[in-house]
């Protein structure tokens, strides 16, 4: 086999010549290598097949040309083409790695490995299938299907190439690649989507956007501490310096869209068995850290109490901006804090033996914990950071809701946010067009803008009354009925009177203008009347008795109008 | 929350100061002119009672400051604060507002992005029409509200409560006040 391997490779392989010793000199070239020994031992597998003693070879016989003169075209347009489309073939050849690694470390390859030979005739078919498409669409579910029996395609490669490497080894060889897993990572993210960049940071972007409005690093590095979580992953973050990429972040980045990604649902079911971590990371994800947004920014950024302290430096600078930044916020947090500690959880002991730790890790000493929302997610619920945060601000809509419910008439028995709305644009449509209409009755009453003090008081001087204080305490205490605060309104008024500036002798004109208007008001003012206090004398003078005035002539039409108010203590007798 | 009287009693001092200051720079207007005036003032001052709390507020004295000819009544009602109310309040208010409209606009890029490949038809779908019915009315009380379209839900709603109350009190104290004008003019 070896042997026929090393014939085929007269087909110049695209990169330097094969060499699997487990030190990689450079690893682009070294998984070159290994997909155009993929590519090769497919070929040599299709030209072979006489030589063959597996008896199922041959009915995929036919259908193995086809592919075999696909993968001819395949083959040769990976020699032919530039440098850019190996390195596609490598990503994805990286992207299917990174997958096998995660397989293989569960001990799926012990499984495979028995079976490696019979089924590479169906995984030569897979491996068509993969490789034709990466070439026509973005990957998307072909890979992810043909992903076990790609592992163990390669595994089988691997054995039958007589490496004697274990497949745990042979694992382990990849994932000692450093940056291995976070190329794979990357690139799986470019498959998800596509491979143009600019897509998955406009993603990012709107992330980004989502979680908070500071500047773009923040949140990216923000997401990180989700991926650490990974284990295949974890020890790639530390050789992280074994990486040329230009954009650093970028990398990162769509490591954590990668995360994210696997939280959904793609690929996580490339990984059944495992990553125990990563599911506890997902349950560990239930008691999220949410960095409060600023005071009128809806969404909050989750960030998992993952292990933080791991990251790299950046994402350590990254915290601590971020930490800054929440600092400077924080209007919100002890009262919605509550709210939420208050909810019920799923409890998990697990969780919060890995949120201590992680907790430790994660605090870095300027960042108090009380910028953050600690939400926990209610049982049967979706644990994910979008979906608490949206039942977050659900739960602050709806509270706000039924304090506008409250205030606006007639909105008691609506259900449902429509009609509810409906009831308030109507509401305050109607408020708008009363201050209209009464500006424009202003207007016309008064033919000069000096309005109300001097034809007042002009008006009166001339009428004297005797019965000022009579009069005058119903409408206080209509007038307090109707503010509503009963007891504590005359002491209110008490003070506010206490502050008046005009003199005695002002005031009585002024009390006489009340005269003639609250006579013909008295019937029903007495009704209200309860305690009879002495005013003598009237806070900023004339403009607190024409409301008062103006209240006493109003009462009628006011009750019928405004049947609360906002703290809804009010109760008027009508 | 404070009580109605003193939110009441504290607008409709500004109002009259405000009237008075209307009244002294231009005589003889005409009644749409009065009626402008009064509205004016009577909003500026509901608006500057807030003391630039709410999102609302701001945005009023930033629209009632932008037009040249009111500007200056804007600044004689406000009184000595105006300058720092107008100004801080613009330029931050217009801040926020640019961010959030240039992050909003980011934002329904992307969805649309992200809409066009998912192509979900769902045509009749119950949960599908509640949500388009209760944008569509999210969108006429952003129209409602003063800088209105520059809040997400959740401070719209806010805003609107302290809106109607504000409102209210408004209406209020006008209605008092028309009525009173109205007897003492009649009698």
């Amino acid at each position: 086999m070896e042997n026929q391997f090393f014939l085929n490779a007269g087909i110049p392989p695209p990169a330097p010549p094969l060499h699997f010793g487990p030190s990689f000199s450079s690893p682009m070239s070294a998984w070159q290598s290994l997909s155009s020994a993929m590519e090769i031992q497919a070929t040599e597998l299709n030209c072979s097949l006489d030589q063959s003693q597996d008896c199922f070879l041959n009915p995929n016989w036919e259908k193995s040309t086809d592919y075999g003169l696909q993968f001819d075209s395949t083959l040769s347009s990976m020699e032919s083409s530039p440098a850019a489309s190996n390195s596609n073939i490598s990503k994805e050849s990286f992207m299917i790695r990174e997958l096998i690694g995660g397989l293989g470390s569960t001990g799926n390859s012990d499984e495979i490995s028995p079976h490696s030979q019979p089924l590479l005739a169906s995984h030569i078919n897979g491996n068509n299938n993969t490789n034709i498409s990466c070439y026509s669409t973005p990957l998307n579910s072909p890979p992810k299907l043909n992903v076990p029996m790609m592992g163990s395609l390669v595994k089988g490669k691997l054995t039958s190439l007589g490496k004697s490497m274990g497949l745990n080894s042979s694992v382990a060889e990849f994932s000692a690649d450093p940056g291995f897993a976070e190329r794979a990572a990357t690139f799986s993210c470019f498959g998800s989507r596509s491979f143009n960049g600019r897509t998955s940071q406009i993603g990012l972007n709107n992330n980004n956007e989502i979680s908070s409005y500071r500047s773009n690093p923040l949140t990216a590095n923000a997401k990180l501490p989700r991926v650490s979580s990974s284990p295949s992953l974890k020890a790639m973050v530390s050789q992280v310096g074994g990486v040329q990429w230009t954009n650093k972040n970028s990398t990162l980045q769509d490591r954590s869209d990668l995360a994210s990604s696997q939280e959904e649902s793609t690929i996580s079911e490339q990984n059944p068995n495992g990553d125990p971590d990563l599911k506890a990371s997902k349950d560990s994800n239930s008691r999220k850290r949410k960095a409060v947004p600023k005071a009128k920014t809806k969404e909050t950024s989750a960030f998992p109490s993952a292990n933080a302290a791991k990251m790299s430096e950046p994402n350590d600078e990254s915290n601590e901006k971020r930490c800054k930044s929440t600092e400077s916020n924080g209007n919100e947090n002890s009262s919605v804090k509550a709210e939420e500690d208050a909810k019920g959880s799923k409890g998990n002991a697990g969780d919060d033996k890995q949120n201590k730790t992680n907790n430790n890790n994660n605090t870095k000493p300027p960042e108090p914990p009380k910028d953050y929302i600690h939400v926990r997610a209610r049982r049967g619920q979706a644990t994910d950071s979008h979906s608490l945060a949206e039942r977050v601000r659900r739960e602050k809509i709806s509270e706000r809701m039924k304090l506008l419910q409250n205030l606006v008439p007639g909105c008691n028995k609506v259900t449902g946010k429509a009609l509810m709305l409906d009831e308030i644009i109507n509401y305050v449509q109607s408020l708008q067009r009363q201050v209209e209409f009464l500006s424009m009755k202003l207007a016309s009453v008064n033919t000069r803008l000096d309005i109300n003090v001097d034809s007042l008081m002009s008006k009166d001087i001339f009428q004297s009354n005797n019965t000022l204080p009579h009069p005058i305490f119903p409408v206080d205490s209509s007038a307090s009925a109707f503010f509503g605060h009963q007891p504590e309104q005359n002491p209110a008024l008490h003070s506010n009177i206490s502050n008046g500036t005009m003199t005695q002798c002002s005031v009585d004109p002024l009390d006489t203008a009340i005269c003639p208007n609250l006579n013909t008001h008295l019937p029903p003012i007495n009704q209200f009347t309860e305690t009879v206090p002495q005013y003598p004398t009237f806070s900023e003078g004339d403009l607190q008795t024409i409301v008062q005035m103006g209240f006493g002539q109003n009462q009628s039409q006011e009750m019928a109008l405004q049947s609360d108010n906002f703290q809804g203590q009010i109760k008027y007798p009508t | 929350m404070r009580p109605p009287s003193l939110l009441k009693q504290e607008f409709l001092k500004k109002w009259i100061m405000g009237l008075q200051r209307c009244s002294s720079t231009k005589k003889n207007m005409n009644i749409l002119e009065r009626k402008k005036a009064i509205k004016l003032s009577a909003d500026v001052a509901m608006a500057s009672s807030r003391n630039g709390t709410t999102c609302w507020s701001r945005a009023l004295i930033a629209n009632a400051s932008k037009d040249g000819n009111d500007k200056h009544l804007v600044e004689q009602i406000l009184g000595p604060e105006s300058e720092r109310l107008i100004v801080k309040k613009v330029s931050i208010g217009a801040l926020v507002c640019n961010k959030r409209i240039r992050s909003k606009k980011i934002l329904k890029r992307s969805c649309g992005i992200r809409r066009t490949r998912k192509c979900v038809p769902q045509v009749a779908l119950a949960s599908s029409i509640a949500k388009w019915l209760v944008r569509k009315r999210t969108q006429v009380l952003k129209s409602l509200i003063p800088g209105g379209e520059f809040m997400n839900e959740v401070c719209l709603i806010k805003e609107t409560l302290d809106y109607i109350i504000s409102l209210r009190a408004q209406v209020d104290v006008m209605r008092s006040l028309a009525s009173a004008s109205e007897q003492v003019n009649h009698s």
